[in-house]
């Protein structure tokens, strides 16, 4: 922990942030920041308000107060590191992804700007902190003060809860003076062991510091355990209370660095150190003792399910080379954005059984692989499937086909997912038959393959819309708009075999969208296609006669695929 | 003196025909006079609309068969294909010419093809110079076949130039038919409802042997004086009747009355009728359940209805997962901190709620929620820790698996899923009460 650090260098001494960063950051947020991001300050606020229970609200404390702050960063920091405990329900309810995001364009503009210079990205996160902490103890002070001002007595003996409650930017403070007698009373328990250590804090601030943060969680850790969840679901009452939906105006356009194309971002990705090699290697050489076992359980009838951080894609790629050898197996990449359950059915009739010739319908092929296995008991297909619950796969049919696939006496599953709602695509009947066995896997490994297919905000996107970000894109429009992209899909489809074919002139495709009521009126239509312009659904051409030709640059069995999935949806 | 007459028929089949069918007597002549003589033609379609049990399918079967009348008729509902349809039209259609033998079965696929292969069968002896008869009922699953069905069938006559006409029977009005671009307007024609005098008089039409007409008469009477105001039917009353003059006549049977007692068979069948009225009319409990009570003589209501079995059992945290669903579908967002949170403050449900939000959630129905939602409500009405594992989300999957739970919007299964609870109050009390969980406390409509 850095707390003597903190206290021996004094308030402005900050190891591992860049002074630019720090200024910047001061610079650009400084008022703006309290007051617009509330709920985000929120968050910041209720975290350092738990850690730092013993700054006073005293304006001569001040001094001692930013003192500590510097301290307490430091154990913030390195908390999401040593134990993941730490993480507060504030950062799972809330909505950090704009922060989030910009926060990567910053790491890798500066990783562009300064290649030579190693900075590690967990580290990225303070300057940030630093900048915002200030303003916000401030603000809870001055707060405190004020509410107050008339009960000088309570001053240090004010409950957690109810610091909390002031701490958080509350539009209807009044309603709160009323309670906040009552409150105080109540949690008795709590008071106690606040205020041994808030009496320990005004003798000696920064060692308060050390025995507010982590003396309490050794000691109480079972009670801080049996609470979290309390917590937890409390904090996402009160951060959904106020029904204002605040949404940061920091777009990606106001960065000044330009826009990075996906594999200059890729390349400077890849130079980011792996920080922890060793003990990574050693937690993927104790994954890799138990394939043995996976095999046996396998051929008891068993499923194996592989969840946990990080990509379990080398894990299972080591265990098809190192196990798999000599039988017959396939590989499904299901982050790969256009794979669908016929493929996989395909590939299977295909290539393992030898079949030649198509099937009507999914289930259909389903039943014919089912009474080849039942013919023939020798034949043994191991399915490995990286990402069962990406886009593509995690529909309800999709699942049902391969939960039966996989209740296949000579079908032996080995599966990794990665979402955090991933059981939800299973209910009895589906798990019943998988047969899982769950085993954790974390191996922290990079999300390299699986995120390479991602349109990620950063890069610039290349090459032609995959069928997973075309359904993505269209499930945000509304539904005559998707009716409108739909016309224009089928029309191309019946289409594909002219190939003189120009596209869909303009007028051409008002009319068709007048007749099925889908828009109202020609400037409805242009704006309708203008957006779909801005998402790369559809390209525009002039024709030889000067008029518009609208088609859609996506090919031909992509667009086949996502009528059909539309249609299944509908 | 016969209300019916037509030259082409003799008078007896008419009359004949006039006593199988009461009370229809003018729609019948009407339809006589649009059919005219056999090898007159005829309108090329009819279109004939009512109630339900307002006697289409039967009038216009009684009249086909006792006038003798070439004729196919085909449900639409049984062919439900187009294919199956006019294959079926066909078929039916090669019965009438003997001349071709039962032979193959002719294979249809498309419209063309049937209307080249229906003048090939009409064109033999028998169905040469009379109008051929094709009469559809449940018309309306037309509308679900192919485009060009519907109005095929209107202007059969005139493409096949055959004296057919084709006779649609439906529920529905014809304006819902109208195809957009337009088709041959069919001549509409309406079958009224029976009204109270024309239903005593059918049902009353067919009495048991062993008792006189009067008898049953009265008897129908009654029936209808209870079952009238919520039922016109006449094949539900018919079926009534049939179930309940059994008991009716318990009375003459043991000697306690004679047949003339009409105040005493009343006292005695009126409440047994109303028993009737809310069970074995709603279906709660089956007919031959109903029969078989009568004749054991037990308490009409000792009889579970199926709608007393609304109690499932479920495992524990399914059970809270389900009342946390309820709360969250019936209660505003808004007052998700004043239920859940321990020290919340006071707040006025008055002043603290928006206008539409003070009317009950309850008779709007519920509202959808999501996920993250649902399982706050659920860590936080639970007593003890619940761990987040697969088995918990599963058994929200299977929630909905089971319709007790149904997914709104199905955009994305994992992203966001948002839920509504379809579960009764009821239900969800009975539920509570087995976990001690007492749910009135904490639905915002009932402070």
């Amino acid at each position: 922990m850095s707390q003597p650090e903190g206290k021996v260098s004094g308030a402005l001494e900050v190891k591992f942030v860049p002074d630019e960063a720090v200024l910047s950051h001061i610079a650009d947020d400084a008022g703006i920041k309290v007051r617009k991001d509330k709920a985000q300050l929120a968050v910041s606020v209720k975290r350092f308000a738990k850690k730092l229970e013993n700054i006073s609200d005293d304006e001569a404390q001040e001094i001692l107060a930013e003192e500590n702050y510097v301290a307490a960063l430091g154990t913030c920091a390195q908390d999401p590191v040593g134990n993941g405990s730490g993480v507060s329900g504030g950062e799972v309810y809330s909505f950090q992804t704009p922060k989030c995001s910009s926060k990567m364009a910053e790491l890798a503009s500066e990783l562009a700007q300064t290649p030579g210079q190693s900075v590690a990205a967990d580290h990225f996160k303070c300057p940030e902190k630093t900048a915002k902490t200030p303003q916000s103890s401030k603000r809870s002070g001055s707060n405190k003060v004020q509410q107050r001002s008339k009960k000088k007595e309570f001053l240090s003996t004010t409950p957690y809860r109810l610091r909390k409650r002031l701490a958080a930017p509350d539009s209807c403070l009044e309603s709160e003076s009323e309670y906040s007698a009552s409150c105080s009373e109540e949690d008795d328990e709590e008071d106690q062991k606040e205020v041994s250590t808030v009496l320990s804090g005004q003798k000696t601030p920064a060692k308060a510091t050390a025995a507010a943060t982590s003396p309490p969680r050794n000691a109480l850790a079972k009670k801080i355990k049996e609470e979290k969840m309390s917590s937890l679901v409390e904090e996402y009452f009160e951060a959904h209370s106020s029904s204002k939906v605040l949404t940061s105006n920091r777009t990606l356009q106001k960065l000044q660095t330009r826009r990075l194309n996906q594999k200059t971002l890729h390349d400077l990705l890849k130079k980011a150190p792996l920080a922890y090699a060793a003990e990574m290697k050693k937690l993927s050489q104790q994954h890799e003792s138990l394939f043995s076992k996976w095999m046996l359980q396998l051929h008891l009838g068993f499923n194996i399910i592989l969840y946990g951080l990080g990509s379990k894609r080398d894990l299972l790629e080591k265990f098809r080379t190192s196990v798999l050898q000599d039988s017959a197996h396939l590989v499904v990449n299901g982050y790969f954005p256009s794979i669908t359950v016929r493929s996989i059915l395909n590939s299977i009739t295909e290539e393992v059984l030898d079949h030649i010739g198509s099937f009507r319908s999914p289930l259909g092929q389903l039943e014919f692989i089912h009474k080849r296995f039942k013919e023939d008991a020798s034949l043994e297909l191991y399915v490995l499937i990286h990402n069962l619950d990406s886009q593509m796969l995690r529909g309800e049919r999709s699942q049902q086909i391969l939960a039966q696939l996989s209740s296949l006496p000579g079908v032996y599953l080995i599966a990794s997912i990665d979402h955090i709602n991933a059981p939800l695509m299973w209910d009895q009947a589906k798990l019943r038959l998988y047969n899982w066995l769950w085993y954790e896997t974390t191996t922290f490994n990079p999300y390299v393959e699986e995120t390479s297919y991602e349109n990620s905000l950063l890069g610039q996107q290349s090459g032609s819309l995959a069928l997973s970000s075309l359904t993505h894109v269209l499930r945000s429009l509304t539904l005559n708009a998707r009716g409108i992209f739909r016309l224009l899909a089928r029309y191309q489809l019946e289409n594909k075999d002219n190939t003189s074919y120009p596209g869909l002139s303009f007028q051409d495709f008002y009319q068709q969208c007048r007749e099925a009521f889908l828009v109202n009126s020609d400037l409805t239509l242009r704006a309708q296609l203008t957006e779909f312009r801005d998402h790369k659904l559809i390209r525009t051409k002039r024709g030889a006669d000067g008029v518009e030709y609208l088609f859609i640059p996506v090919d031909d069995s992509t667009l086949t695929d996502f009528l059909e999935k539309e249609d299944e949806d509908v | 003196m016969p209300n019916l007459e037509h030259p082409a028929y003799p008078a007896a089949t008419l009359l004949h025909l006039e006593s199988l069918v009461p009370c229809r007597e003018s729609q019948v002549s009407l339809l006589l006079s649009i059919f005219g003589e056999r090898q007159q033609f005829s309108l090329p379609s009819i279109f004939i609309y009512g109630h339900t049990s307002s006697g289409k399918t039967y009038v216009m079967q009684t009249l086909l068969n006792t006038l003798q009348l070439p004729h196919v008729f085909v449900n639409c509902v049984e062919y439900f294909s187009s294919r199956l349809l006019l294959e079926e039209i066909l078929i039916q259609l090669q019965s009438y010419s003997s001349k071709i033998e039962q032979s193959s079965h002719v294979p249809c696929d498309s419209l063309n093809d049937f209307v080249g292969l229906f003048k090939q069968v009409v064109a033999s002896q028998e169905l040469q110079d009379q109008t051929l008869y094709i009469v559809l009922d449940r018309a309306e699953q037309l509308r679900e076949m192919e485009a060009n069905i519907l109005p095929a069938f209107l202007r059969l006559q005139e493409l096949t130039d055959r004296n057919v006409t084709v006779v649609l029977l439906s529920e529905i009005v014809w304006e819902l038919f109208r195809p957009s671009i337009g088709c041959f307007e069919p001549f509409t024609l309406y079958f009224p409802d029976y009204s109270i005098g024309h239903l005593q008089k059918i049902l009353s039409q067919n009495h048991p042997p062993e008792y006189s007409a009067d008898f049953y008469a009265a008897y129908i009477n009654i029936l209808l004086g209870v079952f009238y105001m919520v039922c016109r039917d006449l094949k539900e009353l018919q079926h009534l009747a049939v179930l309940n003059f059994s008991k009716y006549c318990e009375p003459v049977v043991r000697g306690e009355a004679n047949e003339r007692d009409t105040r005493k068979l009343w006292k005695n069948i009126e409440p047994h009728l109303k028993k009737a009225m809310q069970t074995v009319y709603l279906r709660e409990i089956s007919s031959s359940q109903w029969e078989s009570f009568q004749r054991g003589s037990g308490e009409p209501g000792q009889l579970k209805g199926l709608s007393a079995h609304t109690h499932v059992e479920l495992p524990y945290y399914s059970k809270f997962l389900l009342i946390a669903a309820y709360l969250a579908s019936y209660n505003p967002v808004r007052t998700d901190k004043r239920f859940f949170l321990k020290h919340h403050g006071k707040i006025r449900k008055t002043n603290f709620m928006k206008k539409q939000e003070k009317t009950s959630n309850h008779l709007l129905g519920p509202k959808p929620f999501p996920l993250d939602r649902l399982l706050a409500i659920l860590y936080s009405i639970v007593d003890n820790r619940v761990p987040p594992t697969a088995n918990i989300f599963s058994q929200i999957t299977s929630l909905v698996t089971l319709q007790l739970l149904s997914m709104v919007g199905h955009n994305d299964q994992l992203d966001g899923p948002q839920y509504k609870c379809t579960v009764s109050l009821d239900f969800i009390r009975a539920i509570a009460r087995t976990v001690n969980f007492d749910i009135i406390k904490y639905l915002y409509d009932f402070l």
